[in-house]
Order: C-alpha cells, then sequence, then structure tokens
C-alpha cells in the first residue's frame, strides 16, 4: 500500500526536518523544498496527496507557492504555517484555496489531526457537505411520522393540549424530535400566526441569561446601545420553546416562575414592567424530577411547567415506525439529492430494525444520508449501511427513576387529567375514579387554581 | 493605508486581551490535542466582519469573515463550523436566510445574530431562527467571550486551538 506523500516547504531547515521526521513516523512519504522555487519543480513532475507551505519565505513567498499549486493541481490540498498570524495573510490564503492554517510554534497533535482530516475525511465529509448544502433545505423534517402506539399517542396528547394555553413539558431523549412536537403544537393552537421561538438554554451562557429572556434598554450596560426586546417580547402572541430546560440557572429559574405567575416582564435596566402573552413549551432529555430532586432545578417551577407532559418515546420503542420513516426520508432525500432510489433491500432493512439507535432518529436520517453520499441508486443496500452494533453503552434509561410521594403522585396525576381534558371536571374526575366533589376537595387542597 | 493599520493594532491589543481572557474561562490545559471548528463571521461590513474575525484568530480560533452568504455557505461545505456570527445584513442575501441555509449542512448550529438595525421586527425575526444571542451593534466583546467560552468549552471536542499561549501571551 502507498504511503500518503506529503510535500513539505520550508526555508528553515530545523523546522523542515522536524516535519520530516514527525511525518515520516505518521507513515506519510515526505519530500522536503527548501524554498518555493524547488517546491514548484517538485510538483510539476510529481503527484503529491497534500502540502505543508510556510508562509513566509525569502524570494518566492507561501502565498505564491499557493497559487501555483492550484493553478498546477486545484485537487491538491494545501495548509499554510504561519509564525506571524496576521488576519489578512490567513485570510487570503483561506481564499486562495488553502485548506487550513497551522500557527508557529506547530503542535504536533494538531498537525497530526489536521493532516488526517485532510487525506483521509475529507471526500467523503465534502461530498456529504456538498450534496446537503446544493439546496437550501426547503425540507426540513416537519412531520411527525409513524402511526406506533407510542407516536399516535403523542399525537393524540397534542392535538388534545393545543388549543388550550397550558405549558407543556416534553421529555424524550436527543434525537426524538421534542421540537417537532413543540411546533407542531404551535401550529396547531390558536397563536399558530404568532412567533415560534425557540431557545437552547444550554448554550446561553448565565451571565446573559437576564437580558436575552426579558430584554434590556438602552443604557443598562455598556453595549446596551438600544432597547433589545429579549425571547419573552420576542414570542409576545406566540410560542416561547425552552429546550434544555434543565440548564436553566438558578437566577433565572426563580425569574420565569414569576413571570409564569404574573404574565408580565421588566427588561434589565428598565423600571417599567411589559405585559406578555407568551405560552410556554419546555423540553429535556434528563428526568427533571431527578433534577428537582437533586436540587439544581426549582420543584414549584417543576410543577408550573408540567401542567401538560408528553413523553417521546425512543426509537427503539417504536421500531414499527422505521418503514415509515425510511419511506419518508427517501422521499426528501430523492428530491434534495436528485436520485430516484425506490426502495432498500431487505436486508438492510433487517439491519436497521436490528439496531438500537441510540441516536434515535436523527441517527436513522444520518445514516440513510450517509448512504445517498456513498452513492445509493435503485435501492438501499446493506453495503451502503455501516457496521451497526448494538452499543454496549447506549444512553440507558433511567433505571433508579426517583418514586414521588403519594401527595406528588396524585398532584401530578390531577394536573394532568385537568390538562388533557382542558379543565372539564367532570370528565377528569371520570377519568381519575372520583366523584367530582372529591377531585374539588383535592383541587383545593393542591392549590392548582 | 494609515487609518487601516492603526485600526489593526488597536485591534491586536484588544485581542490579547481577549485571548487571555479566554484562556482563563475556558481554563484550558495545555498541549490539548484539537478538532478545532471554525468561527463563520458574516457581516455585509466587510470591515465589520475582518475586525471581529481577526480577533478570534488572535485569540488562535479558526475564524473566517465573509461580506456574502455564498462565500460563507462554501466555507460551511469545507470545514465544521462551531459557531457562527451572523449579522441581519450581508451583500447577498439577508442574514436570516444564511443562517436557514448553514442549519441545512450544520443542524443544531450556534448562532449569534448581530444587527445594527434596531427595529424590534428585526430582532422577532432572528429570534424564531432560534439563536443563542442577539447584539446591537458595535458588537460588544465581552458578549461574544462569554457565548465562544459557554459553547466551546460545552463540548471537550471543541476544545480549541488553545493549546499555546496567545501571541504576546
Amino acid at each position: 500500500m502507498d504511503h500518503p506523500r506529503v510535500l513539505v516547504v520550508e526555508d528553515d531547515k530545523d523546522v523542515g526536518e522536524l516535519l520530516r521526521e514527525a511525518l515520516s513516523r505518521w507513515g506519510y512519504d515526505v519530500t522536503l523544498a527548501a524554498n518555493g522555487r524547488e517546491a514548484v519543480r517538485l510538483i510539476s513532475h510529481q503527484i503529491f496527496d497534500a502540502a505543508l507551505v510556510d508562509i513566509w519565505m525569502p524570494e518566492m513567498d507561501g502565498l505564491q507557492v499557493l497559487d501555483e499549486v492550484k493553478r498546477h493541481d486545484p485537487a491538491l490540498e494545501v495548509v499554510m504555517m504561519t509564525g506571524n498570524p496576521m488576519v489578512e495573510t490567513a485570510v487570503q490564503a483561506l481564499k486562495s484555496g488553502a485548506y487550513d492554517y497551522l500557527i508557529k510554534p506547530l503542535n504536533l497533535d494538531e498537525l497530526q489531526h489536521l493532516m488526517q482530516q485532510v487525506l483521509e475525511k475529507r471526500f467523503l465529509s465534502r461530498e456529504v457537505h456538498s450534496l446537503r448544502s446544493r439546496l437550501a433545505d426547503h425540507l426540513a423534517v416537519k412531520d411527525l411520522v409513524g402511526g406506533s402506539p407510542g407516536m399516535t399517542r403523542v399525537k393524540e396528547v397534542i392535538a388534545t393540549v393545543a388549543d388550550s394555553d397550558s405549558p407543556v413539558l416534553i421529555e424524550g431523549e436527543s434525537g426524538t424530535g421534542k421540537e417537532l412536537v413543540a411546533a407542531a403544537i404551535h401550529r396547531q393552537s390558536g397563536r399558530a400566526k404568532g412567533p415560534f421561538v425557540p431557545v437552547n438554554c444550554s448554550a446561553i451562557p448565565a451571565d446573559l441569561m437576564e437580558s436575552e429572556f426579558f430584554g434590556h434598554v438602552r443604557g443598562a450596560f455598556s453595549g446596551a446601545v438600544a432597547d433589545a426586546l429579549g425571547l419573552f417580547r420576542s414570542a409576545h402572541g406566540g410560542t416561547l420553546f425552552l429546550d434544555e430546560v434543565a440548564e436553566l440557572s438558578p437566577a433565572l429559574q426563580a425569574k420565569l416562575l414569576r413571570v409564569l405567575q404574573e404574565k408580565e416582564i421588566r427588561p434589565v435596566g428598565s423600571t417599567k414592567t411589559h405585559a406578555v402573552s407568551v405560552r410556554m413549551i419546555a423540553a429535556t432529555n434528563k428526568n427533571l424530577e431527578t433534577v428537582v430532586q437533586a436540587g439544581t432545578f426549582r420543584q414549584d417551577l417543576f410543577y408550573r411547567l408540567n401542567v401538560v407532559r408528553i413523553v417521546v418515546p425512543p426509537l427503539r420503542e417504536r421500531k414499527g415506525d422505521i418503514p415509515a420513516l425510511i419511506t419518508y426520508f427517501l422521499r426528501r432525500f430523492n428530491e434534495r439529492f436528485r436520485r430516484d432510489v425506490k426502495g432498500i433491500a431487505p436486508d438492510a432493512t433487517a439491519a436497521l430494525t436490528a439496531y438500537d439507535f441510540p441516536g434515535n432518529v436523527r441517527e436513522l436520517e444520518n445514516l440513510l444520508e450517509r448512504a445517498y453520499a456513498l452513492g445509493a441508486r435503485d435501492e438501499i443496500e446493506r453495503a451502503n449501511l455501516p457496521e451497526l452494533a448494538a452499543k454496549p453503552d447506549a444512553p440507558v434509561v433511567a433505571v433508579n427513576e426517583p418514586i414521588p410521594t403519594l401527595d406528588q403522585a396524585e398532584r401530578d396525576l390531577i394536573a394532568r387529567a385537568l390538562a388533557r381534558f382542558l379543565n372539564d371536571k367532570e370528565q377528569a374526575a371520570r377519568a381519575l375514579g372520583l366523584t367530582v366533589r372529591t377531585l374539588y376537595r383535592r383541587i383545593k387542597k393542591f392549590g392548582l387554581i | 493605508m494609515l487609518a487601516v493599520r492603526r485600526l489593526q493594532l488597536r485591534d491586536f491589543k484588544a485581542g490579547f486581551a481577549l485571548a487571555l481572557n479566554l484562556l482563563s474561562t475556558i481554563g484550558v490545559s495545555s498541549r490539548e490535542s484539537t478538532t478545532a471548528r471554525w468561527i463563520l463571521v458574516a457581516d455585509g461590513d466587510e470591515a465589520s466582519a475582518t475586525r471581529v474575525a481577526g480577533l478570534l484568530l488572535h485569540a488562535r480560533f479558526r475564524a473566517y469573515p465573509a461580506a456574502r452568504g455564498l462565500e460563507a455557505l462554501r466555507l460551511a461545505r469545507r470545514h465544521r463550523l462551531g459557531l457562527a456570527v451572523v449579522d441581519v445584513h450581508l451583500l447577498d442575501m439577508t442574514g436570516c436566510d444564511l443562517v436557514r441555509q448553514l442549519r441545512a449542512i450544520e443542524p443544531g448550529l450556534p448562532v449569534v445574530m448581530t444587527s445594527g438595525d434596531y427595529r424590534p421586527t428585526t430582532e422577532v425575526e432572528a429570534r424564531q431562527l432560534g439563536i443563542v444571542q442577539y447584539i446591537h451593534k458595535p458588537v460588544d466583546l465581552h458578549r461574544l467571550e462569554l457565548v465562544i467560552a459557554r459553547i466551546f468549552a460545552a463540548d471537550a471536542e471543541l476544545r480549541l486551538a488553545l493549546d499555546a499561549p496567545g501571541p504576546g501571551g
């Protein structure tokens, strides 16, 4: 087997030798050029797989070498090295087609990683990326696909709760489509014409949460050059979707609770409050009750958010939906990649059905997309799919789910029944097996409005 | 020409401070191997994009300025993005359109929107994309720094090329 061939263009002999040694140790076949002219001569009659080029060299500098290389062989990947990271030079190098640049002193781990990236992963990933982005994706997943009992149940709950204005808590592993559930609720609700504002709570720095959520007035802090609405007022008349709600800072949890109670917010630096009409949908891939017990999430906020709970089942618990999902994705990918894949071979279906999908629907989508990138034509074959071993380290569903106290459980059940029957006490009582009078007493006892 | 030089010098100084701050905020240990993702800085005002990208570059992030959406998309097709700082106004498309197209390539990409347009409707439109931060221009570097520290520290894989001291540090 041939070793990948790397051309190193470096005028400093010591650095050149160091690179030769390191690269040879990693299994590359290294050719050294001490200056630009020599490099150009070498590439004109030899084929290399990658080039490492120093930017600062006397006579012919690295950028000129880069131009020559690209003129000669546009597919040859060039990594630039520079001891002086001037923005303009780096950007110019990238615009002229360099793959990346490294700043001296070189970090060998970084170099090794980069070389692997250049030589191994590049072709597949580039293919996937270019296919993916050929069109703006108008075909983003919008539908909840599947008729399994688990999904049917989810859709029923969505239809029931959409039009009430009560908060919803969505639980499910990552990749199960929690945002799709939230968006579906929004679309089927009376707020469909209003904005749907999603926010990933884990990505917002704790220090900035308050102004992100509640906005700020001009001059509230040094960077506040104008009034900003913040998330709540941006979602006014619509739905605010708090993904990864367990990641909210304790300070913000307290403030959020107040907003839920009083339905008004006060921007940072303002003395005025603003009424907001926002429906809250929260989601988490954790068991929020456990987080409450661990003391990092407020119990009172949990109760406020958890009026209706929707648990989106993981794909391994609704394998009956896999064929429908495959059909759905094939239709989308055929359109996007302009192919005509008609179906999937039986052994490929079998492999997919036997698999556990720790990454859930998103993982299935990625597997099929990869099959397209690898050139699936008439049908997806087993060979288009990677090894699908059930992973022993697949996420374990919380085995030691905490046991709520009877009171908690009772309160929870009653709240859910009320939400489910849109506050119709008679229906709720019937479903719970209570008399209406008993139900009223419990409602009072638990303060459920 | 002279004005340009002076601007760079000042920015580089700010860049050192940013680099040092980031190093201490993230607390990255040295010599950590990296699979650094890129930070895209897209802004129809090219000077502004270059300025912000320059500061990030000096903090040893891989940052790339683009004034056009198409150029930003070219970068996204070539490299994994870890963060996009996108202005609502680009030369060839709106920032919101660019974000939608970037997300088709990199689903779940964290996005910071910047805007020199202080109208509330602009903010409402941007926020419906699910963004991490909405910043009025001029960009408050302290905010950006906090966002970067949060995003890039959250994921060990994303721990950056911060394995050597920044220039001057």
